[in-house]
């Protein structure tokens, strides 16, 4: 049975992983919707099209979601106040990580539409663009598995207690942090998509300028490996 | 000489090996001694109406329907190619005007006759009546037409006041509404008046329109699609046709002349020269001098013409951009790659075997209606097959709902490693995965610089990476196995990559120490995503397996859910995989050696939407 305090840090990670990246999702699916149903008055055969790319969206949502599931579904493993404080940073990486790429891709969803309705041919490219930011979400989701792995939550604890609820919760802070790339990607990337639809062979270059920006993040994420790995974690 | 273009360029039209060369930019290089072609405006202009004309026909006919959103998709196209030759497309050329005619004829007679009135019926078709009742009689006038949906109201008040023994009916859906007013025949002109006031289209009823709605909709379908078969394959032909003519009339712009001889100039592929140029001298009947050189101009002016065996993935190349002619074409490596990175990243063998199935339903479906629709569908199952391959290795089926209904008594054996149960044990195999495809764009690299002459940017593009990535390896390797003296040279290596990028680059090139690592580490998302869809599914079974005990309802919950899963995880991976797949390749494996620019070849043909050539009979 769990004390209070560490009943509060599971429900916390599970709140903090659906609440932050339900709540980016849906302001990034509000501009991709409100964009595309504008052009509905003009184009409205292009509903499917605009339809994937607001959708599209939504997918940092689904990563909280799968991370609150994952959690409540086996928090009947949890004993120790550390382990709390575990699923609290598992909660903490994905949510804020879907929070910024959410609106990253709602920025660059919501330029889509807006070339869509230009020329339909831009589709494939800007969808490759509009995506992009979602590298933040996924290595969130990455690193909130790899925590609950290493906390009881999916597989053994294998550090001392203290040290794995602390290490688990400086991992999450620093991905966190590096994961607002996902968002300046999706302002980068609307830019690369209004310049594609002038230019096709802008794509290529304009892809490596909005990359550029993702370079911070995969460094967030080696440090947190890194941090979980050195303290016996993972 | 001249009589012979229109005959040449047909002949090179059918054999789609030549990519014409705009001689007005280039009379320079001839000195002026050959002149560019002036357009031939007054014919294009003709041409381009007859296009519109034939157009306007193809719809009013129903002969190239738009498909529904998902039709377009999933529907293979029903309409099949007609033979045509060109003894068939002489006699149209000369008549086209003459069978247009003929056809816009029959259209007046019966689709503008009849279809207003079939569309009217169709809408009031839930009332069976007798379509004679509506046409006008001694004592009685019955008008029907169309009106905006917010004018009945006015219409009726206006009636009502003003003609107490009129009546008024309307239906329909919409902005526009169809409306069917009976009065006496003394107050025709007036009912007219306030008719025509608030906007009322009036259809027209003809005589020969008798019996119940029912009967009469299919007495006008019938009539509707004789017309539209008789001349389905005329209207297919002529529109082949006038694309075939306009295709020549663009290309005659590039072409060049002194006097009555014609220059025609242009690239074609090395291994169908011979035939190219059998057909030039065929088709002029050896009045034609035909000179074939090796490429002698400056890279840019080629045109590149990508992989034929991998010409599916030459379309994935081709959306980043053109490589140049001297260039290492990539689509033979973009296939294995791709596929190997998206079959890993999905790694579910019911998940694969969905998509490569979805692949097969755009490969029929919107695959017979675009080329480019036709090579994504052979990637997409290509990819589905390296999903069920990579399913098989990992042991993934359903994300692992056998085990979960079985209490864990079967389970697919795991042929290599699980990547969402061993993370860790995954990550060094991707990063490995990822040093390897940054070491073949590598060797691209080099094979590009080579064979363009740039030996000094070896150096400081191929030799300092591969230090860099020797160097990283051997500290790799010592650390598992506790090499001894094997740090002197990890440390040589490193020294001297960051050595070479210097002397490559200057001082900027060690921003390379940085872009290759985050290139490395990039790679993850192979195993991230992975995880995703593999957490993403066993989250699925697990609130399935929650749904089964329930009485009754819980066993086809649990079916509808387990299925929506697989639809949604398909739906989701796919986007994601597809995307996350594609930028591994534009970023990291391209920017290790493509250089791009080129253009693309572009072969002399005609876009045939309707027709084939029947060879047998040119």
């Amino acid at each position: 049975m769990m004390d209070t305090a560490t009943l509060a840090l599971v429900i916390g990670g599970v709140t903090l992983s659906i609440g932050l990246a339900g709540t980016g999702a849906s302001i990034g699916q509000r501009m991709a919707a409100s964009a595309s149903s504008l052009l509905m008055a003009d184009k409205p055969e292009r509903f499917g099209i605009s339809l994937i790319l607001t959708v599209i969206v939504e997918t940092s949502a689904i990563y909280g979601l799968l991370v609150s599931i994952l959690i409540l579904v086996r928090m009947g493993n949890v004993t120790d106040f550390n382990q709390g404080l575990a699923a609290l940073a598992a909660g903490l990486s994905v949510g804020v990580s879907g929070f910024f790429t959410g609106l990253g891709e709602g920025v660059a969803a919501s330029a889509s539409v807006g070339a869509v309705a230009e020329r339909e041919g831009v589709f494939g490219r800007a969808l490759v663009i509009t995506v992009l930011p979602e590298t933040g979400a996924i290595y969130g989701l990455l690193l909130s598995v790899l925590i609950l792995s290493g906390s009881g939550f999916l597989g053994e604890v294998k550090a001392p207690m203290e040290q794995m609820g602390v290490a688990c919760m400086y991992s999450a802070i620093v991905l966190c942090v590096t994961s607002i790339c996902s968002y300046l990607q999706g302002r980068v990337g609307s830019s690369a998509i209004t310049a594609t639809t002038k230019n096709d062979e802008a794509f290529g270059r304009d892809l490596i300028f909005v990359v550029l920006l993702e370079s911070v993040l995969i460094y967030g994420l080696l440090v947190s490996i890194l941090i979980l790995n050195f303290n016996g974690v993972i | 000489m001249e009589e012979h273009v229109e005959d040449l360029l047909r002949a090179l039209q059918d054999l789609e090996s030549v990519h014409l060369i705009n001689m007005s930019e280039r009379l320079m290089k001839w000195e002026n001694l050959v002149q560019g072609m002036e357009p031939p405006l007054q014919d294009l202009n003709r041409w381009e109406r007859t296009r519109t004309r034939l157009a306007a026909i193809l719809d009013d006919l129903g002969l190239d329907p738009e498909p529904g959103f998902l039709d377009q998709y999933i529907k293979p196209l029903d309409r099949k190619p007609v033979p045509i030759t060109h003894r068939d497309e002489d006699e149209l050329l000369g008549a086209a005007d003459e069978v247009m005619g003929d056809i816009r004829r029959q259209i007046s007679s019966v689709v503008d006759r009849y279809v207003p009135v079939r569309e009217a019926l169709a809408e009031m078709s839930h009332h069976d009546f007798d379509v004679g009742l509506i046409k006008p009689s001694d004592k009685v006038t019955i008008f029907l037409g169309t009106v905006a949906s917010e004018s009945i109201r006015i219409i009726q008040r206006d009636l009502t006041e003003r003609l107490p023994y009129t009546r008024l009916y309307s239906d329909g859906k919409g902005r526009s509404r169809y409306l069917v007013v009976a009065s006496l025949k003394i107050h025709e002109n007036e009912v007219s008046d306030i008719l025509e006031r608030r906007g009322f289209q009036r259809i027209s009823v003809p005589e020969e329109l008798e019996g119940s709605t029912s009967s009469v909709i299919k007495w006008i379908d019938t009539r509707v699609a004789e017309v539209r078969d008789k001349n389905r394959e005329p209207v297919y032909k002529l529109s082949d046709v006038v694309s075939g003519v306009l295709g020549r009339m663009e290309a005659r712009e590039k072409l060049g002349r002194t006097g009555n001889i014609i220059v025609l100039e242009g690239w074609v592929p090395q291994a169908r020269a011979q035939e190219t140029v059998d057909t030039v001298l065929g088709t002029t009947r050896g009045m034609a001098r035909v000179v074939v050189t090796p490429p002698d101009e400056p890279e840019e002016n080629i045109p590149t013409l990508l992989s034929g065996h991998f010409s599916s993935f030459s379309s994935l190349v081709e959306t980043y951009d053109v490589p140049r002619y001297n260039e290492v074409d990539p689509s033979s490596f973009m296939a294995f790659f791709f596929t190997m990175f998206v079959g890993l990243m999905i790694g579910d063998i019911a998940l694969g075997a969905l998509v490569a199935a979805a692949g097969y339903v755009f490969l029929r479906g919107a695959g017979s209606r675009s080329r480019g629709m036709k090579d994504l569908s052979k990637v997409i199952i290509a990819s589905g097959f390296s999903a069920v391959l990579f399913g098989v290795l990992t042991g993934s089926f359903m994300s692992g709902v056998v085990e979960e209904f079985t209490d864990g008594a079967f389970k697919f054996p795991v042929l290599w490693l699980s990547p969402a149960d061993d993370p860790l044990g995954f990550l060094p195999i991707v990063l490995m995965i990822g040093v390897f495809h940054l070491s073949v764009g590598i060797l691209l690299g080099l094979v590009n610089n080579l064979m363009n002459a740039r030996y000094r940017s070896i150096l400081g593009d191929q030799v300092s990476v591969t230090l860099l990535l020797v160097g990283a390896g051997v500290f790799t390797v010592k650390g598992q196995f506790a090499l001894e003296g094997w740090g002197l040279v990890g440390y040589g290596a490193l020294a001297a990559g960051v050595a070479a990028l210097l002397l490559g680059h200057g001082p900027s090139g060690l921003l390379e120490l940085t872009k290759i690592l985050s290139n490395i580490i990039s790679y993850i998302r192979l195993l991230a995503l992975n995880m995703a869809s593999t957490w993403m599914g066993r989250t699925f079974v697990l609130l399935s397996a929650m749904l089964m005990p329930i009485a009754y309802v819980g066993p086809p919950l649990t079916i509808i859910l387990l299925a929506f899963s697989q639809f949604f995880l398909v739906f989701i991976s796919s986007f994601s995989t597809f995307a996350h797949a594609l930028r591994l390749h534009y970023v990291e494996f391209f920017g290790r050696f493509f250089m791009g620019g080129g253009t693309r070849f572009k072969s002399l043909r005609v876009e045939r939407r309707y027709t084939y050539v029947s060879k047998g009979e040119i």
